[in-house]
């Protein structure tokens, strides 16, 4: 009985690992065809490919060779979308960051207006900022908690290493919140998109945004987002912003 | 001696004897100088309904005048009067009068009135707080007609006119203020004009005033005419209105035509206001924009470039000469920026001469020149660089190049300066950097992210945080307990005394039923003694019957108490030292009364 149990977790376990090994063959089959795709100049077809890839799991390369790919196709806002999606899982990504400034550059649009707090949350990956700090609080707590129950002989060291977890914590807080807040980034989709006075269809018209031209998310109502750009704020439709992570 | 004192006495003069006279600050002269405004007098309100009758439906003026400073007055929000009447705030001013020595400012506030029924209306009087003290406004009168009749009068308007109603932004814009002619045809100047309007920006320097005999609302007659430029700053709906002073004197230059009488004496200050004109303001659009766009708007040529010289040397400066020409007036134009060149160094441009009005069968046109100052850094070029330029028509509503077009030259091969050579590699670094182009793509996959939200935002990461919450809340308890154990062993003891007695209890209920009368004995005495072990300092075995009953009564030892716990003794003494057996039966039926005194032990050991 024991060994048909043990015979089952085993095929379990081996069925698991080949379907990963599967998905894993699929996604990088997905991105070396649009790599090939994009080297025969079939850039609609690599867009594809790299979209298949970056749902399937999301990683910085494939967001950025979708960001080249949509931008050979004269997508522009898909373009800055995606290698901004590339930066925020790797901020390192110079290929995606220098591929920013250029289509920023050639499309004459202006980056994103970010607060001190999101400029430094784009130092690290995201998710790290969030992995240190409860790393760096739970460690305090711990150096805090451990010394007496585990009945260490007293010294100052415990204490000193509260308070660089403590330090540590601290530091993380604004990197955080940067992450958090800078989630409302995003770009308008097309060409020509109405930011209006009112959240309805009817609503006048206060400027029209460039496609890729970015805008803040304040508030939503409906098929609606309040966004404010670099000059103004108005309402745009749902649809013709694109940000950069759901929220 | 004497040549001595001669040099002291030189010395002495020659001291400076204190700080230069400072001079006094011209601004604080010019103040200074001005007449003080009269703030002193009591604050009295005039109030009047211009004209005093009106027909229903005809516009009124409820004009209050007050001599203080308009900051002073807290004028309410809303005024009480009739519901018959509809009453709006519009316009709001003040002037200084000359007095004797002084200036007294008059602020004078004005409600259009419309009524929608005949009758007589008063506003009643209400209090105002001027210079912070309760002032009374008092009640005005106005009489409503059913019918209007050309006998009655008509109140002095501003008529308010736009050349354009549908602009760009940043479009500039004609606007113009009429002041028709009053009774006997003469006419009034106006005084401290204001176009009011949210996000418009109105030119000052760009006000023209004349008098002129034109056909206005019927009549032909003299008329002023305030006119001045207006850019909207932002898009939308822009509503205008006016106001102004009558005043028989003039302000600025101005252009009399025709015949016109002009009102003299002593000036009258009544402050006049239109109806509001709205002009639709449109965004410029983003798309189709060319480059060197300064936010020029209109129609503009660019006249063939000038050079300053047509042969230079390497590292000689020329100047470019560029003139652009529009119809109306060219005040706001931004030159475009020179271009960032390896081979060039060019100098932001500077005003040349201009603007030029010409006068054209058209109207007005005007020209100004603007002159780059350039820099060939190598011999290598033939003609001056093209300088990107481009303006927005509104009227086909597009972008059009405008671009500055080359000049031919004659660059001499002499020997580059080395300021010249230096200027040259430092803009070729700066293009070389400067340059970006798309990246390639990346060849691997990289290690995939589960999704783009960041662990921030997803819950499961904060529910997350309660396993270790949990773990060290449980640590921290475990901790506490220990100590107070620590610190109180007999808690401890008991608890533990408590524990053994139950298991020895659910043992006994088992022999009972069994009918295992040796093993009920042993089990029981061993209860007794595990309940009573905690109050000595020995362990369970080392207790004999009388340990047990000295925690009972005396009454209790001599009675069925110390009965009981003597038999069970004494049986299990005889089952381990004695052949003759206990009665099993007997003892097995001392099992209630075994329990009573097992319960008031264990109670004992709370």
């Amino acid at each position: 009985m024991r060994s048909g149990v043990g015979g089952v977790l085993l095929s379990l376990l081996l069925w698991l690992s080949s379907g990963g090994e599967l998905v894993r063959a699929a996604e990088t089959n997905f991105f070396q065809l649009g790599i090939a795709a994009y080297e025969q100049k079939n850039f609609a077809q690599a867009a594809e490919y790299f979209a298949a890839a970056v749902t399937n799991q999301p990683s910085a390369a494939a967001w950025q060779n979708l960001g080249n790919a949509e931008w050979e196709n004269g997508r522009t806002a898909q373009a800055i979308l995606a290698w901004e999606r590339a930066l925020r899982l790797n901020p390192g990504a110079q290929a995606a960051s220098n591929n920013l400034k250029f289509a920023r550059e050639r499309a004459q649009l202006e980056a994103p207006d970010l607060t001190w707090c999101e400029i430094v949350a784009g130092w690290l990956p995201a998710n790290w900022w969030a992995v240190l700090a409860v790393t760096s609080f739970w460690f305090a707590v711990a150096m805090l908690l451990l010394p007496g129950i585990l009945r260490w002989r007293k010294s100052s060291t415990p204490q000193a290493l509260v308070a660089l977890g403590l330090g540590v914590f601290l530091l993380t807080l604004p990197a955080n919140y940067g992450v958090i807040t800078r989630v409302r980034l995003g770009v308008a989709l097309a060409n020509e998109t109405d930011l209006r006075f009112t959240p309805t269809a009817e609503g006048e018209a206060v400027t029209r945004l460039a496609a890729g031209e970015p805008g803040r998310v304040l508030r939503e109502r409906g098929r609606y987002l309040f966004i404010e750009t670099r000059r103004t704020r108005g309402w745009v439709e749902r649809g013709a912003f694109g940000l950069v992570q759901q929220f | 001696m004497g040549a001595f004192l001669c040099v002291a006495v030189t010395r002495v003069v020659a001291q400076p004897v204190g700080p230069p006279p400072q001079q006094p600050d011209p601004l604080m002269q010019l103040m200074l100088t001005q007449p003080p405004i009269e703030i002193s007098t009591n604050a009295e309100f005039k109030v009047e309904f211009d004209p005093p009758i009106v027909a229903v439906g005809e516009k009124a003026i409820y004009r209050v005048t007050i001599n203080a400073v308009s900051d002073s007055v807290r004028w309410p929000d809303s005024i009480y009067a009739p519901m018959e009447l509809t009453l709006k705030q519009s316009a709001r001013g003040q002037i200084l009068q000359p007095a004797v020595d002084k200036l007294r400012p008059i602020t004078t506030i004005n409600h259009h009135v419309t009524a929608s029924k005949p009758g007589t209306y008063t506003i009643p009087e209400f209090r105002v707080k001027v210079y912070g003290q309760n002032v009374i406004v008092p009640a005005a009168t106005l009489q409503v007609v059913s019918q209007s009749s050309p006998n009655l009068p008509k109140a002095q308007r501003l008529h308010l006119e736009l050349t354009e109603t549908n602009i760009y932004v940043g479009q500039p814009a004609k606007v113009r203020v009429y002041l028709p002619a009053g009774a006997n045809n003469r006419v009034q100047t106006l005084s401290q004009v204001q176009i009011n309007g949210d996000g418009v920006l109105v030119d000052q320097t760009s006000v023209r005033q004349r008098i002129q005999t034109m056909e206005f609302g019927g009549r032909t007659g003299p008329i002023f005419i305030y006119e001045a430029s207006v850019t909207p700053l932002v898009a939308g709906r822009v509503d205008f209105t006016a106001q102004g002073y009558t005043a028989n004197h003039f302000s600025g230059a101005i252009t009399i035509q025709g015949q016109a009488t002009i009102i003299g004496g002593s000036p009258t200050y009544v402050l006049l206001d239109s109806d509001p004109a709205r002009i639709i303001v449109e965004p410029l659009p983003r798309t189709g924009e060319l480059p060197g766009f300064t936010g020029a708007i209109g129609q503009f040529t660019v006249d063939p470039p000038q050079l300053s010289t047509n042969y230079v040397r390497v590292g000689d400066t020329l100047k470019l000469f560029v003139t652009f020409r529009t119809q109306g007036e060219i005040k706001r134009l931004n030159p475009p920026p020179p271009p960032a060149l390896t081979n060039w160094q060019i100098f932001p441009p500077l005003v040349e001469s201009g603007p030029i009005l010409t006068a054209t069968v058209n109207g007005v046109s005007s020209a100004i020149t603007y002159s780059y100052t350039l820099v060939p850094l190598t011999n290598a070029m033939l003609k001056t660089p093209e300088i990107p330029f481009c303006y927005f028509d509104p009227r086909q509503g597009k972008y059009v190049d405008a671009t500055i077009p080359s000049a031919p030259l004659t660059i001499d091969a002499g020997v580059a300066t080395a300021a010249a050579q230096a200027l040259a590699q430092a803009a070729a670094a700066t293009q070389r950097e400067g340059k970006l182009k798309l990246s390639g793509l990346a060849r691997e996959p990289e290690t995939s992210a589960a999704s783009l939200m960041p662990l921030q935002m997803r819950s499961a990461f904060w529910f997350g945080q309660i396993v270790p919450f949990v773990g060290f809340a449980g640590l921290w308890l475990w901790d506490r307990r220990r100590r107070f154990y620590e610190a109180h062993p007999e808690v401890l003891v008991h608890k533990r005394a408590r524990r053994a007695l139950r298991r020895e209890r659910a043992k006994l209920q088992q022999v009972a039923q069994a009918n295992d009368a040796r093993r009920f004995v042993s089990v029981s005495v061993n209860a007794l003694r595990i309940a009573c072990a905690p109050h000595f300092p020995a362990t369970p075995r080392a207790l004999v019957g009388r340990d047990v009953l000295e925690l009972f009564a005396e009454s209790e030892r001599n009675g069925r108490t110390g009965d009981v716990v003597r038999e069970l003794f004494s049986a299990e003494d005889a089952e381990l030292f004695s052949a003759a057996k206990s009665d099993g039966n007997r003892l097995l039926s001392l099992q209630p009364e075994l329990n009573r005194i097992l319960d008031q032990l264990e109670e004992k050991l709370k």
